[in-house]
């Protein structure tokens, strides 16, 4: 029996964080986390909670194995966020995380399509503010670029959704049939999963998160999006595709970016991508798939965050170009850090090496031989740039003007807290998987441990190695930026801006002014007509003789008042038209 | 001289690890119980994918780069 959606555990925590004393902040935003997982502990699957609206009946919340999945990793996530940001005294993102983490609780636990866009849309608005919490220029314009973004993915999933009902007479969010209202639904579903070309808001936002925030941007948003794609659209091939392109894709960008948290977002666009492909795929070994990878690759995803995050806490800097011999100054950091690439790039005993084959078993069972390798290609780029350019360039290499060891500051207890427990999860599931097989929506039959997997994982990851230190001098970071798909609306906004802004700017600028000038004629005449006449008429003259001194709006009443003649002639003037026109009428 | 011992020492952990890995490719041959595929018989395959795939990878990246990807860092600005 449910009583309340677990959204409105951490809606109410960010209301009553507000009320509380800013000392005890930050050890209140982990209660809401808890009782969440107290929440989720205490429901089963199969249970729901419905209400009417209007002639529909709203289930604001379905429990079943696959949204559970989903609900254990967010809370949790947001838990461990908690912990890193500990330090963290602006309220303002501690609320907007709450808000964030649970609209994507929401999201995966509504049964029904209004509940899902309602969420969708609180979950876009709230996670903008973690991103302009950083407060500098380029997060405040990658801010309302990321919220453009999803204010129109958010449209054209209303759109497909009110499309939807008005086919199908239900609202009930299930196993979608092809059709215009699906694929409108589709295209929302994979602007939030980050599906090239509608990716760019990732790599573009992300970065300019601040420490904290990032590390729950990069949770939610995506992952919602792979379980509502599970959720509709489980078997649809198209998306075995879109998935293979996005893990090459992510990891192609990889080697061009030198900002490292750019880095680490284009690399869960290769991630999300195995997660797609998988929902593409559609078996029950897939789905089982996907729910395990979206559940380590959002803790060891996190964790990579916390650790270029903390970089960029300590000493200001994300770019490759700009950091390098930082291992004596954060070791902890760097070993932290190394266990969350470990898991991304699949190392055996790692959490990566149980989900992320689980995707590529299931291809194979599907007899996808072609998938199978593009995935373990995109492994291969995994590795070089998460687990060996990303950690050389920072923590080893030549320290790129950081002689002064003063500028890093200490990193505070709670991130390291947050990143140990993170990693000790990576490293238990990689250890023992069954822990997380256990959970997952089907039963599993399938053993990440032969021998032949282990071969796999082993042979790829050190030919990665050999590749990397063979190539070390062309990977060095370099200052630039890589053009992608937000370029389309990122250049050509100057364009709009001068043809709608600045020449619609100049056109009514140009009307003013010759309205303007109309006003100032009409009242040089209106104030004193006849001098004006009198003036013109006769300045030929006047200018002839040099006498032009006096202005003609100086009315003089003794030579310029009106004749009463001139008044009785105008009215006789009327009474002759009045006269000439009923003439004329009959 | 003290880099240079450094990275010879380097090379040759990589150098151990890479037969080792190509000789567990032999002595765990595939054993019919997962997916196969033509590559499955070939056992340095996945080492051939990690040496090729890393470094066409970072070539290919490198070579879009150059011709059309990167740019300087005030493009937008």
């Amino acid at each position: 029996m449910i009583n309340f959606p677990p959204a409105v555990i951490f809606f109410v925590g960010a209301i009553l964080l507000l009320l509380l004393p800013l000392r005890i902040r930050p050890a209140a935003f982990l209660v809401f986390p808890a009782v969440a997982f107290w929440w989720l502990l205490s429901v089963n699957a199969g249970d729901s909670l419905s209400m009417p609206f209007l002639n529909y009946t709203l289930v604001i919340t379905r429990i079943d194995e696959l949204s559970l999945v989903f609900g254990y990793v967010f809370v949790l996530v947001t838990f461990l966020g908690g912990i890193y940001g500990y330090h963290v005294k602006d309220t303002t993102q501690k609320v907007a995380s709450l808000l964030y983490a649970g609209s994507g609780l929401g999201v995966v636990f509504a049964g029904d399509l209004f509940t899902l866009v309602i969420f969708w849309e609180i979950m876009a608005i709230s996670s903008v503010y973690l991103i302009w919490a950083r407060r500098t220029q380029q997060s405040r314009s990658a801010g309302m670029r990321y919220l453009m973004v999803h204010i129109f993915g958010g449209s054209v999933l209303i759109a497909g959704v009110l499309m939807h009902i008005t086919q199908t007479g239900s609202i009930e969010f299930n196993h979608m049939d092809a059709g215009i209202a699906s694929y409108l639904i589709l295209i929302a579903f994979c602007i939030n999963a980050a599906v090239p070309p509608l990716h760019a808001w990732l790599a573009d936002a992300y970065p300019e998160g601040t420490v904290y925030g990032s590390v729950f941007l990069s949770a939610f948003t995506t992952k919602t999006a792979v379980y509502a794609l599970a959720r509709g659209f489980a078997g649809w091939e198209i998306l075995i595709w879109a998935g293979v392109i996005m893990a090459i894709y992510g990891v192609i960008y990889a080697v061009l970016e030198n900002d490292t948290r750019r880095l680490l977002a284009y690399h869960i666009i290769s991630q999300v991508g195995y997660m797609v492909a998988g929902v593409g795929i559609g078996t029950m070994v897939a789905i089982n798939g996907v729910s395990a990878h979206a559940f380590t690759h959002i803790l060891y995803k996190g964790l990579l965050f916390m650790g270029a995050g903390a970089v960029l806490y300590a000493t200001g800097r994300s770019k490759l170009s700009e950091l390098g011999g930082l291992a004596k100054f954060m070791p902890g950091i760097l070993i932290l850090y190394m266990v969350g690439a470990f898991s991304i790039s699949g190392v055996p005993l790692f959490s990566g090496f149980v989900s992320k084959s689980m995707i590529i078993y299931a291809a194979g069972l599907s007899g996808l031989g072609l998938v199978v390798l593009f995935l373990n290609l995109a492994s291969v780029g995994t590795f070089l740039h998460t687990g060996l350019k990303l950690p050389y360039f920072t923590w080893f290499g030549k320290p790129q003007s950081l002689e002064n060891t003063t500028e890093i500051s200490r990193i505070p207890p709670g991130m390291y807290i947050g990143m140990g427990l993170t990693a000790i999860l990576c490293i238990v599931i990689g250890v023992y998987p069954s822990l997380l097989y256990n959970i997952l929506p089907y039963p599993v039959d399938y053993n990440p441990y032969t021998a032949n997997h282990i071969v796999e994982a082993v042979q790829i990851l050190v030919f990665t190695g050999i590749g990397f230190f063979l190539l070390i001098d062309l990977l060095k970071g370099k200052n630039t930026i890589s053009l992608d798909t937000d370029w389309f609306y990122r250049r050509p906004a100057k364009l709009a801006y001068k043809v709608f802004v600045v020449s619609v700017n100049s056109f009514f600028g140009w009307l003013e002014s010759i309205v303007l000038k109309m006003v100032q004629l009409v009242l040089k005449v209106g104030t004193n007509p006849v001098g004006y006449l009198s003036d013109t008429i006769g300045s030929a003259g006047k200018r002839v003789g040099g006498v032009t001194g006096k202005d003609h709006a100086d009315y003089d009443p003794d030579k310029q008042r009106m004749p009463l003649e001139f008044m009785g002639l105008l009215v006789l003037l009327v009474f002759v038209g009045l006269l000439a026109w009923s003439l004329f009428q009959l | 001289m003290k880099l240079r011992s450094k990275k010879k020492y380097m090379w040759l952990i990589l150098a151990l690890m890479a037969v080792i890995a190509i000789a567990l490719g032999f002595i765990f041959p595939p054993d019919g119980h997962g997916p196969e595929f033509w590559f499955s018989n070939i056992y340095i395959f996945f080492a051939l994918l990690g040496f090729i795939g890393c470094v066409a990878m970072i070539y290919i990246a490198k070579w879009l780069g150059r011709f059309w990807l990167q740019r300087k860092e005030d493009y937008y600005d």
